[in-house]
């Protein structure tokens, strides 16, 4: 009997049984004590054996070649590699996780994902292992010499020409930040005067901060073009391409940024400004400006508001209508509320699980602007081959639910959508509607290995619209595209649930848009 | 709120028991993924009902209790799916997984079977590797190493035998078991 039942747990377990076969699993673990017993101690073996191959999975990310691929090569001759196997199932999730994309509305099974050590922070780590070993060894050796000081050799600097030390015309702004930045084609040393009508240009990497004589500061993003102002009172930067944000100081003499599609000028404020193809995009974070079309009526963007435009007029314009102040929590976490800025500490850093917090804002009908969450991120060390904490942003129906038990049943339970960020994977989930399942998304790239890891602050948003979806990773949109969620104006709300748990804080940044115009 | 006293107190006995939790919840849902969201769940419940807590009763027993709920509550939220279990037998597995869950730490449990793993044939170890390292069903398995799947689920299935046995003859050794 033993065997049997033995055959039919590990059936279970791996999912490989019939229904006959489960519903004699079913009954003995009903009528058999010691059944259930074996189940259980199944059930944990199954786990202690998942834990140690993913501990293998994880060492063969660093370099160590498999123990299975060897047999199998000595075995077969020419077995499939695993990098192989796993640069096809990557290629077949971004073949299924690409923006646009509507999403699956059936929740996708997958098997465990293993997360392999990034390479970035396996390799210092070997390195700095690699450290310690030798000094132990050189602590363990006899005392040291007394040291030889030696002439250090000169370390040429890389070659950079300067701009001249006089620019070709009156000096115009500083640079007093410069990585892979070209004046007029040519890389400029830190500290160079620009001239007026100088053309700025930061590489693909690039960055590049200016000072102006007022002490406004204009601050070239990667890929930016622009051309300085003209001599004058008058400061106005010609936009090719790129984004810059600026921030001007109070000043008689008006500050703008333009460009084909027209002018963005400063009343007094920081604000930025994005060339994205066919339009431009201006976004005020304080202060007021006035965006004008090249043709087309002006109009004035106070904080947080945004403008897209372009030569003909303002095509979409999104102001903030609802001051979120009342948030509702329903957590064991300390916070504070500051508007719709909610500043989550943690007290809790050394729980082995997430803590999660419920904060809910003033309700929001979704189906008539958009709503956005951000949470700025740090996700705390990796505790273990099980540390899955991460941070979760929601945006759900209001309901009224009992505060002794608060989760995920409860929205479950609707409509929703979801965004989870965890070591390196970001998950996209929604549900349509009570009677249906969860879809899940793996927005799987490489570079979120770099920005989804411990101890490396990032940004993620998630905005959801009306009809649409978008996700923001550190500012670049990872996701976006067509929802296919019931909302109705039954559905409103937004619940952030912070599944964050970091000994630090997290800013969860709650906007609610009105759009005017025909975008995005 | 729970005092810093509690919330120490909570994290020992949850550190305890994540591991058996975890077993439990994901023996009964099979997707590994699915089932740590609900661990997730489980936690939290646990800490902000820890107060109500009565340390005179089994805290596995306790948190195992909640988390067979979530899991019934799982079965009745995806309406289709995968076979189940009834709730009869969940409510059978939770006993047994109380009966044996004080008995011995998982992280002896553990270093018990990686030792038990060095002493495994090349043959078992691969299939192992392939089953739960690369995540391959049996029929893909059975594909790679040219056997019939039957001959792969009994070999591991016995591989996994001589495992337990192994386990607890360790643990025995060791006084734990």
């Amino acid at each position: 009997m033993n065997e049997d039942l033995r055959a039919l747990i590990d059936a279970w377990l791996t999912g490989e049984i019939t229904e006959d076969q489960s519903a004699e699993l079913d009954r003995a673990l009903r009528e058999d004590p010691q059944a259930a017993r074996l189940f259980a101690e199944l059930a944990r073996q199954e786990q202690d054996l998942r834990r140690f191959h993913r501990t293998r999975s994880d060492q063969r990310a660093a370099g160590q070649q498999p123990l299975s691929a060897r047999h199998e090569r000595q075995v077969t001759g020419d077995g499939p590699n695993r990098s192989d196997q796993r640069s096809t199932r990557a290629v077949s999730r971004h073949a299924g996780a690409s923006g646009g994309q509507r999403l699956p509305r059936r929740t996708q099974r997958t098997r465990r994902r293993r997360t392999p050590i990034p390479i970035p922070i396996l390799v210092p780590g070997l390195a700095v292992a690699a450290l310690l070993v030798i000094g132990v060894v050189l602590l363990l050796r006899e005392p040291p010499a007394p040291p030889v000081v030696e002439p250090q050799p000169v370390v040429e600097a890389p070659e950079m020409t300067p701009l001249p030390s006089e620019p070709a015309g009156p000096t115009v702004a500083t640079l007093i930040e410069a990585v892979g930045l070209r004046v007029d084609g040519v890389p400029v040393a830190l500290g160079a005067e620009l001239a007026a009508g100088a053309r700025v240009t930061t590489t693909a990497e690039g960055r590049a901060t200016m000072r102006f004589d007022d002490g406004s500061t204009a601050v070239l993003g990667a890929g930016c073009e622009l051309v300085l102002p003209p001599a004058g009172d008058a400061t106005e930067l010609v936009l090719e391409r790129g984004r810059v944000v600026s921030e001007v100081q109070p000043r008689s003499a008006p500050y703008a940024v333009g460009g084909e599609h027209g002018r963005v000028t400063v009343l007094g404020t920081r604000f930025s400004v994005e060339r994205q193809g066919a339009r431009s995009l201006a976004a005020v974070e304080r202060g007021r400006v006035q965006v004008a079309p090249t043709s087309g009526t002006a109009v004035e963007l106070g904080p947080r508001d945004e403008a897209e435009f372009d030569a003909s007029g303002i095509r979409a314009l999104r102001r903030e209508v609802v001051g979120v102040e009342a948030w509702r929590r329903y957590g064991s976490l300390a916070d504070e509320r500051d508007g719709r800025r909610l500043r989550v500490a943690f007290t809790n850093a050394d729980l082995p699980w997430q803590a999660a917090a419920w904060y809910e804002p003033e309700p929001i009908d979704l189906t008539a602007r958009p709503t956005v969450l951000a949470a700025q991120v740090t996700l705390p060390p990796r505790a273990s081959d099980d540390d899955t904490r991460g941070v979760s942003l929601v945006v759900a129906p209001t309901l009224d639910f009992d505060q002794g038990d608060l989760h995920r049943q409860e929205f479950q339970a609707e409509t929703f959508v979801r965004v989870i960020a965890i070591r390196g994977l970001v998950r996209l989930e929604t549900k349509d509607g009570p009677d249906a399942d969860e879809a899940r998304q793996w927005i799987d790239r490489p570079a979120l290995w770099e920005r989804v890891a411990p101890q490396r602050p990032f940004r993620l948003e998630l905005e959801v619209g009306p009809e649409l979806v978008t996700l923001r990773l550190d500012g670049e949109q990872v996701f976006h595209g067509p929802h296919s969620l019931p909302l109705t104006s039954a559905h409103r709300g937004v619940r952030v649930m912070n599944k964050l748990l970091v000994g630090g804080e997290a800013v969860v940044d709650f906007r609610s848009w009105r759009v005017d115009g025909d975008s995005p | 709120m729970p005092s810093a006293d509690q919330h120490q107190a909570f994290i020992r006995h949850f550190l305890q028991h994540q591991d058996d939790l975890r077993a439990f919840v994901a023996s009964a849902i099979r997707d590994w993924a699915r089932a740590d969201d609900i661990v997730q769940d489980v936690s939290v419940v646990l800490w902000e009902r820890y107060e109500q807590y009565d340390p005179q009763y089994a805290f596995g027993a306790w948190a195992r209790g909640i988390a067979a709920n979530l899991v019934k509550r799982e079965y009745r939220r995806v309406k289709r799916g995968p076979q189940r279990l009834s709730e009869a037998a969940i409510d059978a597995l939770c006993a047994a997984f109380d009966e044996a869950a004080e008995e011995r730490g998982s992280g002896e449990r553990q270093a018990a079977l990686r030792a038990c793993l060095g002493e495994l044939g090349d043959k078992p170890r691969h299939l192992l590797s392939l089953r739960y390292e690369e995540d391959l069903p049996h029929q893909d398995i059975a594909a790679r190493v040219s056997t019939s799947v039957e001959a792969v689920s009994k070999m591991i299935s016995r591989t996994r035998a001589a495992l337990q046995r192994c386990v607890l003859k360790r643990l025995k050794l060791e006084g734990l078991g």
